[in-house]
């Protein structure tokens, strides 16, 4: 660790190896696509190697290390919320989602592929925070205080943002006519 | 049918987030992520050396100048004008104490 916060290229790439596949567990919980999971790990550790002269040994790398990828993931539905929102045509699917069914890989394990896909087409419908909060908690299993340190909210601010973020979703599946 | 996600505690909606966290993603592209990493230049040295430059760095220390130039010459006119506007005052007081200011 200290190696490669000196400057260290190999130590450096070891511990991008070391992280990547709990990194990529995380990230996988905001996409659907291969491509997009490799541009987010991809930019998860182009930021922690920005940040790491700034990492202090006080804090846990790990920790620090999947703030940086729950804050690219957040920032990856800010940007698909904003291109949504300007988007002339939008091609949307059946469930009112912009990707194609085709092109998510059906992976080792069909069954809960398509669960975590139907999922994450249910969350879409809601604010990127929202969307984030509802990722990490009911796809990653986080609980909603570890949420709420992560991101610097109050625990009452993120059970409130929870609950109406269900509402929302709730609301939405009730009014739409294809749910 | 869609399930609508009324608490955890619902029944569709817990059972279709259990199968959802026995997803597992795909393998990354470990040679681009490599060589993204290898691409990007390496950031700047920690420590007192780093402070001292981004402290003293050309995009802080040029603004720093021209408002401290800027500073200088507001304070010295400043002072300049009180002199100017007290001499009148200062020749009247000679002129009243018989030429001896």
């Amino acid at each position: 660790m200290r190696r490669a916060q000196a400057g260290d290229r190999e130590a450096l790439e070891a511990l991008v190896l070391r992280h990547e596949e709990a990194v990529a567990r995380l990230l996988w919980r905001f996409v659907r696509t291969r491509a997009d999971l490799d541009d987010l790990v991809q930019e998860t550790f182009l930021r922690m190697v920005r940040g790491l002269p700034g990492w202090r040994a006080d804090q846990p790398f790990g920790h620090w290390l999947l703030r940086i990828a729950t804050n690219a993931g957040r920032d990856y539905f800010r940007r698909q919320s904003v291109r949504r929102r300007w988007l002339v045509e939008p091609v949307a699917t059946a469930d009112g989602d912009v990707l194609a069914p085709e092109a998510v890989d059906p992976g080792a394990d069909p069954a809960a592929r398509a669960a975590a896909n139907d999922v994450k087409i249910m969350l879409a419908h809601l604010s990127p925070d929202e969307r984030t909060l509802l990722t990490l908690h009911h796809l990653e299993g986080w609980a909603l205080e570890r949420i709420a340190r992560q991101f610097g909210w109050t625990l009452t601010a993120t059970k409130l943002r929870a609950w109406r973020a269900r509402r929302r979703l709730r609301a939405h599946f009730q009014s739409s006519p294809s749910s | 049918m869609k399930k609508i996600p009324d608490s955890d505690s619902d029944a569709p909606w817990s059972v279709l987030l259990r199968a959802a966290r026995a997803d597992t993603p795909p393998p990354v592209d470990r040679g681009a992520l490599l060589r993204a990493i290898r691409a990007e230049s390496w950031p700047a040295r920690s420590g007192w050396l780093a402070e001292f430059s981004r402290l003293f760095s050309p995009r802080t220390i040029v603004p720093a100048c021209l408002g401290a130039a800027a500073m200088v010459a507001l304070v010295t006119s400043w002072q300049l004008w009180d002199v100017w506007q007290s001499l009148p005052w200062a020749q009247l007081l000679g002129a009243l104490n018989g030429g001896d200011v």
